[in-house]
């Protein structure tokens, strides 16, 4: 298992290092001087404040040198400070990453509370009308893109309705748990659209071949009713690669909640992120990119050595 | 001889009937602010009724935007919260460092008090400071402070405190920038509530510096010192103090019970208890947001949101009210005239009369929303030039293909492309959906005559700009036809001296001038008769003698087309109806203020109609 560990965590450097290496290559490669989103085009008619601002962030050393000097830095936790705000950049992630994990969390939860009983019936009633009509309604889901979801939402609960906020967040230090449940259920089903489809795809297909191994005939010709069968002995052994994509799916709403982010005005990391991108702050985009590919990547390793714990083929494999 | 009131003087001739008109203004709220300004003005030969055909407005468009600018009927009413839905969160609020755009703009203007403010006729009249005058030629202004107003924290306003900001706002990015294109040298304390300032060249149009955020906007220099949390916890004169700040979610203003300022009828300001500001960057949410009472209030810079704000109102029965305005800033674009072929005005020209601004204003979603630009003024402003309007060169497509035809056939063709081939124009917008639809009718429009090959391009906003800019090819640029907004509602020379003056530091020399050389000409156009008549209607506060100087620019514009326009820019403040007061603030002697430009409100006089 030391082994399992020690293999994993150097893949995890490796592909973190590559992972920053890339983000800071394509963020030096964006066109456009972060000096010009500083000062505002109307300012850069002093080419001495433009220099002495160009020397104080370093953007005239050599890609190399601010590659190291950046990674040297984030190694230790810093991850610089903004161009525009002069925020600490893991303070910017440290406020806004509870947002976006509660976003994420509740998204992956209506999910799952969704598609479980969707995949299950689709496979229960396999190549009946049940499963047609909830394989096109999955469908549906999987092809409508989540923002468009979110706008109906809005256009329905907010406006026609009146029920719940449009936009915003309201934070639970400040409002208390139903504020933020308001501004938070809209968005958050917007992003678990996507994430139902896709999880009962898997739960119905898991379920269907588990449905066919000997020991779910053995309970049933004991007489044990289906809904004892599905729920006790089918269930669990078709969980285990939901269990899987649940952990990646959630690792990449971190980073994959921009859109709805940006459409709910949800103060999260993701429109920190698309913020910095049209102000052109390369190290907050830096920053944000890295952690959210660092995240990500944390997350598979965690859930690649969940998998080891759970089957020992992987461990000895 | 000293000259007292000079910007008021400036405009006090100007604009009597065309904006007091169309923004329902009254020709009789000239600022009085002072007796002895008042005496002044009275004593100028300028303030002869101007009778001047050239400043009557425009014919107004219809549906056009136009909102009145007018005392508020209804009794005010104290108390109550309002949320305001802004397009963006504001990237800081140090009016010395932070480049403010409307959004910002909005939030800094509840906790700071600028110096100087634009009234309902466009004059530039003291505001935090209580008179403002300058030497003959315009190289020394003498401000005088209101008495008896404190900061946010407790600190007395005075005359040091205005120059202990000045090295803070030296050392800002938005600051330096401003106080070098006002020729700005040295800001003195010479009295308790006395300024002097000192600029190396003589402007007119100084009061404008002092109406904008970088240098106009008051600050406590000391609680400056810690400039990031300043900008989590500003420190101003202004009618709200801050009460909590969550970026890029709400910024929330609570009143300032100290305030100085009172309305008209001497209560005192502001009305309500709180204001917040919530960031709402798409368009649609934040009309919806308006719509389903998130927000109360909202502001949108977009002609496609008007439109739908005003069906929402009109044909669903929403119950909010549009406060609409039609600016100076105009959209439309520019020739990069160093760039062949648009170094040939018969380019241009033709370009010009083949492009269909009622198709292109019909593409941005403004048709019956924004009128089409003829120069840097709309028909609202008292700088609209009528003789201008006529000699712009209108949709001519025929006309156009002609003047292109002989371009094209000209064996001396500067593109150097053989007789008879088309030529080739890369035509660039920001990805906006409007703005990319508005390209594609230039595209059919220009490919129909079959003399240009159009390439169409489009980056973001900031590698647009860039690329305009030319930073590393001595600001020559790489575009060729480019999107671009032009003016505002500052005065003039705000954004027509960067923008005549000469671009390259070659032409900067070969006209005398080393050094002289303007980043923000992007078009590279230089005229030196029209950038002679930008310099010279800064030496002379004759509103007369400027409007002809900027009606001469504008008529060079029309003939050589270095910029080509789509239509004015209309804005919108939407608010519930029953927040009332947005349209009716005012200035410190009881006139009206210029209203909500660029859908930025002034909230002190905001309230709720209980």
């Amino acid at each position: 298992m030391g082994k399992v560990i020690a293999t994993r965590l150097a893949r995890l450097v490796a592909t973190l290092l590559a992972v920053t290496f890339l983000t800071f290559s394509m963020t030096a490669l964006l066109p456009g001087d972060p000096v010009n989103a500083i000062l505002g085009v109307d300012a850069v008619r002093d080419p001495e404040v433009v220099a002495k601002i160009r020397a104080d962030l370093g953007l005239d050393d050599p890609f190399l040198n601010r590659y190291v000097n950046w990674l040297g830095n984030a190694a230790t936790g810093d991850l610089g400070q903004s161009y525009i705000t002069d925020q600490e950049v893991m303070t910017t992630i440290s406020q806004r990453l509870p947002v976006t994990a509660q976003l994420a969390f509740m998204a992956i939860l209506m999910a799952v509370i969704l598609a479980i009983p969707i995949g299950m019936l689709g496979a229960y009633k396999q190549g009946k009308w049940q499963d047609a009509t909830t394989s096109a309604g999955v469908q549906v889901a999987l092809s409508i893109p989540n923002f468009i979801i979110g706008i109906f939402l809005i256009w329905l609960f907010s406006v026609q309705l009146g029920w719940l906020p449009a936009s915003n967040w309201n934070r639970i230090t400040t409002d208390g748990l139903v504020e933020n449940l308001k501004t938070a259920i809209l968005p958050a089903s917007a992003l678990a659209m996507t994430q139902m489809a896709i999880f009962s795809r898997l739960v119905r297909s898991d379920m269907i071949a588990t449905l066919q191994e000997d020991y779910i005939l053995a309970a049933r010709s004991k007489g044990l009713s289906d809904r004892f069968i599905l729920l006790r002995h089918a269930l669990r052994p078709s969980s285990l690669s939901l269990m899987t994509i649940i952990g990646i799916n959630f690792g990449a709403l971190l980073g994959g909640t921009v859109i709805i982010e940006t459409l709910f005005a949800i103060p999260g990391v993701g429109f920190r992120l698309i913020n910095a991108i049209y102000q052109r702050d390369i190290i907050v985009i830096q920053g944000i990119t890295v952690f959210i590919a660092t995240a990500y990547v944390v997350i598979n390793t965690i859930v690649d050595l969940l998998y080891a714990v759970v089957d020992p083929r992987i461990r000895k494999g | 001889m000293r000259r007292k009131g000079l910007y008021r003087s400036v405009a006090f001739l100007a604009i009597a009937g065309l904006i007091a008109g169309a923004c329902g203004g009254d020709d009789d709220s000239a600022p009085a602010d002072t007796p002895e300004e008042t005496s002044e003005e009275a004593e100028s030969p300028a303030e002869e009724p101007a009778e001047e055909p050239a400043v009557e407005a425009g014919d107004e468009a219809e549906g056009d935007v136009d909102t009145a600018i007018e005392e508020e009927e209804s009794a005010v009413a104290y108390g109550g919260s309002i949320s305001v839905g802004v397009e963006a969160e504001a990237t800081g609020l140090r009016p010395w460092e932070d480049t403010c755009s409307s959004p910002c703009y909005n939030m800094m203007i509840a906790v700071f008090d600028k110096l100087v403010e634009m009234d309902v006729n466009g004059n530039y009249v003291p505001y935090l400071a209580e008179s403002l005058t300058s030497n003959e030629d315009f190289t020394v202004w003498t401000m005088t402070l209101r008495s008896d107003v404190t900061f946010h924290n407790g600190v007395e306003l005075s005359a040091q405190s205005i120059s202990d900001m000045f090295p803070i706002q030296q050392a800002g990015a938005a600051g330096s920038s401003a106080i070098a294109a006002a020729n700005l040298v040295s800001v003195e304390a010479t009295g308790d509530l006395e300024v002097t300032y000192t600029l190396s060249e003589g402007g007119s149009a100084f009061p404008a510096t002092l109406s904008r955020a970088p240098v106009g906007m008051v600050f406590e220099p000391a609680a400056a010192a810690d400039s990031e949390g300043f900008s989590m916890a500003p420190v101003g004169t202004g009618p709200f103090v801050i009460d909590a700040r969550d970026l890029d979610n709400e910024t929330t203003f609570v009143r300032n019970d100290e305030y100085w300022g009172t309305d008209p009828d001497g209560n005192a300001l502001p009305y309500l208890d709180s204001i917040s500001f919530r960031p709402i960057p798409d368009e649609g949410t934040r009309l919806d947001a308006l719509l389903s009472g998130t927000v109360n209030a909202m502001q949108t810079l977009r002609q496609g949101t008007i439109r739908d704000a005003r069906n929402a109102r009109d044909d669903d029965g929403a119950d909010i009210t549009l406060y609409e305005f039609q600016g100076n800033n105009v959209g439309g674009g520019m020739y990069n005239v160093l760039v062949p072929p648009f170094d040939d005005v018969r380019v241009r020209r033709a370009l010009t009369h083949m492009n269909s601004q009622e198709q292109v204003i019909e593409a941005l979603g403004g048709t019956g929303i924004s009128l089409p630009g003829t120069q840097w003024f709309s028909p609202d402003s008292p700088w609209w030039s009528e003789k201008v309007a006529e000699a712009w060169p209108k949709f001519d497509f025929d006309g156009g293909v002609a003047i292109l035809t002989e371009y094209v056939n000209d064996p001396e063709r500067s593109d150097g492309k053989a007789v008879g081939e088309p030529i080739d124009v890369e035509l660039s917008c920001p990805p906006d959906p409007t703005l990319i639809a508005s390209m594609q009718v230039v595209e059919q429009l220009y490919t129909a005559s079959g003399l240009v090959n159009v390439t169409m391009t489009n980056y973001d906003q900031q590698t647009h700009i860039g690329i305009a800019l030319g930073g590393e090819n001595g600001f020559v640029g790489n575009h060729q036809q480019h999107c671009w907004r032009w003016s505002s509602d500052d005065d003039p020379s705000v954004n027509l001296n960067p923008a005549l003056a000469p671009p390259t530091a070659e032409i900067a020399e070969a006209i005398g001038l080393p050094g002289v050389v303007s980043p923000l000409n992007f078009s590279n156009w230089f005229s030196p008769t029209a950038f002679q008549a930008a310099v010279a209607a800064t030496k002379t506060d004759d509103f007369a003698t400027r409007y002809g100087l900027y009606e001469s620019i504008m008529l060079e514009f029309a003939d050589q087309v270095p910029v080509y326009y789509s239509g004015h820019t209309a804005t919108a403040i939407g608010v519930e109806s029953n927040i009332l007061g947005l349209n009716s603030w005012h200035v410190p002697s009881g006139d009206l203020g210029i209203g909500f430009p660029n859908a930025e409100g002034r909230w002190a006089e905001v309230f709720i109609d209980s």
